[in-house]
């Protein structure tokens, strides 16, 4: 062995270049397997959602990617792709690979479908489905049960029942004690006595008339002051007594007045003031918006992920450390699609388009999204476009913008209010539709949206009240206001239907609540019989204000005896 | 096990202690930092080219990538504090723009950290291990030979004809 093999193996070299190959035909078996693993991990991620992937095929010279059949779940229909996507085919520059930058010069999506079925759920966990806002069933005039209606309610009726059921014991018991006090039976017996007394002095000498004048005297003023205790008695029974009965009489009208006010405010708080129209489209309108959120916050940190800066915080996961940054002579994101043509084949047609500087790192790039889609001459539709940006260059500012135009649209059949009480149909017209939305600081909400209705015929089954109403209407002009923030949008809609679907409207909405008032107020009479009972000023006129009329006959009767001389 | 009993017949053998010293260095790099990483390749063909004992190597690199799952925190520490010192902005910033360091990924402070650690520690590694399996033999391996027990071992027929298929086998 000379000295150069004292150190060196050369076995070990050719060991090496086996070794290498073999991991590299290794790689190149599997790396297909991998990345449609990879795509298949990182896009359930992403969308919370199965995505799967037909197929993958990774070719090193030139450096490209093909995938195929793609199905990203819809997370809220794991039985349905939201998107399904034929094929993708894509050329990266691949000196720029090597440097860990996939930049892909020119992608090809074609074969895009929307709400595929699915031949099994997508589904990765299963969420509770969140629970509908009260609004959409009360939009249906979906009246409430009159007893939780008064289970709900504060009632003030009943409140005034207790405390008049509580006034009558305590006015009773006060007058019995009054009543106790005042001359009685025994009071009479007495008087009578003394007057035949008076009588029998008369047969006497002078000095015995004269001291039965006397007592004469003071019999009368005895009587007087017992008949004015009664009275003014009697006086002040009647007076408490008509506050006492005022009460009753207010609580018998109270269950209509009762009735009343619960239904005027649920009628309130459930918008029935509004118009069937307004409410049909500020929910349409507010569940586009809902959906349009959902996708965007799932999508937001693929097209604005922050970058990793030097001074970044907190701990990385263990094993992946911090990638830092430095300036770069040609700066690059670490992924970026310069430009992507897409068609989406809709029922009625295909829309082509272009989706330009798709990037997690517009900062860096410089440049925003830019996306157009049209398609012109689609069955039932004259033209459809789609355009918008979104702009993260400025990640503290960033600026979103879509603008959608739908012109000639036949809605023959279109459920304008599907189902419920009042269903709204548009039987026969041409819709066109403008809708202009801004996103700015990533969640304030601005837009606009104008909705026309040509040649069109409304029908409405469920109330011929409403049907009249639409009886001779061609034209719908709707236009709203969208403010507010993607997950609290406010949408301020207004229609030319307006004012002829308002008096419709309020007479369907009366002739029900006119039905829900009358059940709450015949429940609410039946409660406040039940929580009265015996309790009744009436009774109490009759077996108090009797009794002192009584008393006060008798000493009357007593004084006039007094007066003639017949006791 | 296997792999533990031919590092201790290694050990026991008459190997040159720097064949074993320095296959434990390269196990350093190869353990210690991210396995995939491409600087990896470099250390596997000093590992074969050079005449290193393979086993040490391989039971290094196992036994060291457990330890620097333990020691990742550190690594990034060390990393992030290295790729952020300001007096080096400069260089790293020429490095940054150049393919090979990019595809070594040396700004990703684990592999940075881990690498830079087990570069510091190659060389007292090489003369420590060196000084520590010199003195093995030299003290633990004479007293074991000496017990009377391994002396019975050795003379049974069972060891005569395990150690004739060992030579057979070219085994060290």
């Amino acid at each position: 062995m000379n000295r150069l093999g004292r150190f060196i193996r050369w076995r070990g070299l050719a060991a090496f270049v086996v070794l290498v190959t073999a991991l590299t035909l290794g790689w190149l078996l599997l790396v297909d397997r991998m990345v449609k693993a990879g795509f298949e991990a990182a896009g359930t991620r992403a969308v919370g959602a199965r995505v799967d992937v037909g197929g993958a095929d990774l070719s090193l010279f030139p450096a490209g990617l093909t995938l195929t059949r793609i199905q990203v779940t819809d997370p809220d229909a794991p039985m349905t792709n939201a998107v399904e996507i034929a094929r993708v085919a894509m050329t990266m520059d691949g000196a720029l690979l090597l440097r860990r930058k996939v930049i892909v010069e020119e992608m090809a999506v074609e074969g895009v479908r929307l709400h595929t079925p699915r031949s099994r759920s997508g589904a990765i966990h299963k969420a509770p489905k969140p629970a509908r806002e009260a609004d959409h069933a009360l939009f249906g005039l979906a009246l409430p049960d009159p007893d939780a209606l008064l289970r709900e309610a504060r009632l003030e009726a009943l409140q005034a029942a207790d405390a008049l059921k509580a006034d009558l014991a305590a006015f009773r018991a006060s007058w019995e004690k009054q009543i106790a006090e005042l001359p009685d039976d025994d009071d009479l017996k007495a008087y009578r006595e003394r007057i035949k007394a008076l009588q029998q002095a008369r047969k006497g000498g002078i000095g015995a008339v004269l001291g039965a004048v006397k007592e004469v005297k003071a019999l009368q003023d005895d009587i007087r002051a017992d008949a004015k205790a009664v009275r003014d008695a009697r006086q002040r029974f009647h007076a408490e007594l008509a506050q006492l009965q005022a009460r009753r009489k207010a609580l018998q009208d109270a269950p209509a007045a009762e009735a009343r006010r619960l239904v005027t405010r649920f009628a309130h708080d459930a918008g029935l003031e509004g118009t069937l129209t307004t409410l049909a489209f500020t929910e349409r309108v507010s569940g586009w918006v809902t959906t349009t959120h959902g996708w965007y916050q799932r999508l937001r940190p693929y097209i604005d992920r922050a970058r990793a800066v030097h001074d970044a915080d907190g701990a990385p996961a263990r094993g992946t450390g911090q990638d830092i940054r430095f300036p770069e002579t040609h700066p690059l994101p670490d992924l970026l699609v310069r430009r992507a043509s897409v068609s989406v084949q809709l029922a009625a047609g295909d829309l082509a388009g272009t989706v330009t500087n798709l990037t997690p790192d517009p900062s860096t790039l410089g440049r925003p999204l830019v996306f157009r889609f049209t398609g012109d001459r689609l069955r039932g539709i004259d033209r459809v476009a789609v355009e918008g940006t979104l702009d993260h260059v400025r990640p503290d500012a960033p600026r979103d913008r879509l603008a959608i135009t739908v012109n000639g649209y036949r809605a023959d059949g279109l459920a304008l209010v599907p189902g419920g009480p009042l269903p709204l149909t548009l039987a026969r017209g041409r819709v066109d539709l403008a809708v202009h939305a801004t996103v700015a600081g990533g969640d304030r909400l601005a837009g606009r949206l104008a909705l026309g209705l040509r040649d069109a015929r409304l029908e409405a089954e469920g109330s011929p009240a409403v049907a009249r109403a639409l009886q001779g209407v061609k034209a719908v002009n709707a236009q709203a206001t969208l403010g507010g923030t993607l997950a609290h949008p406010t949408v301020d809609v207004s229609t030319n239907l307006d004012d002829l679907l308002r008096a419709a409207a309020a007479e369907v909405a009366r002739q029900r609540l006119e039905t829900l008032e009358a059940d709450v107020r015949q429940r609410l009479a039946q409660r406040l019989r039940e929580r009265l009972g015996d309790a009744d000023p009436d009774g109490l006129a009759k077996a108090i204000g009797d009794h002192l009329a009584a008393r006060a006959g008798g000493l009357d009767e007593i004084l006039a005896g007094v007066l003639t001389g017949r006791p | 096990m296997r792999l533990l009993a031919r590092l201790l017949r290694v050990l026991n053998s008459e190997t040159d202690p720097a064949q074993i010293s320095l296959a434990l260095c390269l196990a350093l790099i190869s353990g210690l930092t991210p396995l995939l990483s491409p600087h990896n390749l470099v250390v596997l063909l000093l590992t074969l080219v050079l005449r290193v004992n393979l086993s040490t190597f391989i039971a290094a690199t196992l036994a060291l990538s457990g330890i620097a799952y333990l020691l990742d925190p550190l690594f990034h520490l060390i990393g992030r504090a290295v790729l952020t010192l300001d007096l080096l902005q400069g260089t790293w910033t020429a490095l940054y723009n150049t393919t090979w360091f990019r595809l070594a990924h040396l700004n990703n402070t684990v592999v940075m950290g881990s690498l830079l650690s087990a570069l510091a520690l190659f060389v007292p590694a090489f003369f420590l291990g060196n000084a520590l399996i010199v003195r093995y033999r030299l003290h633990v391996l004479a007293w074991v030979q000496r017990l009377h027990v391994v002396r019975l071992l050795k003379a049974s027929r069972l060891y005569q004809a395990y150690r004739a298929a060992a030579n057979l086998r070219g085994a060290p």
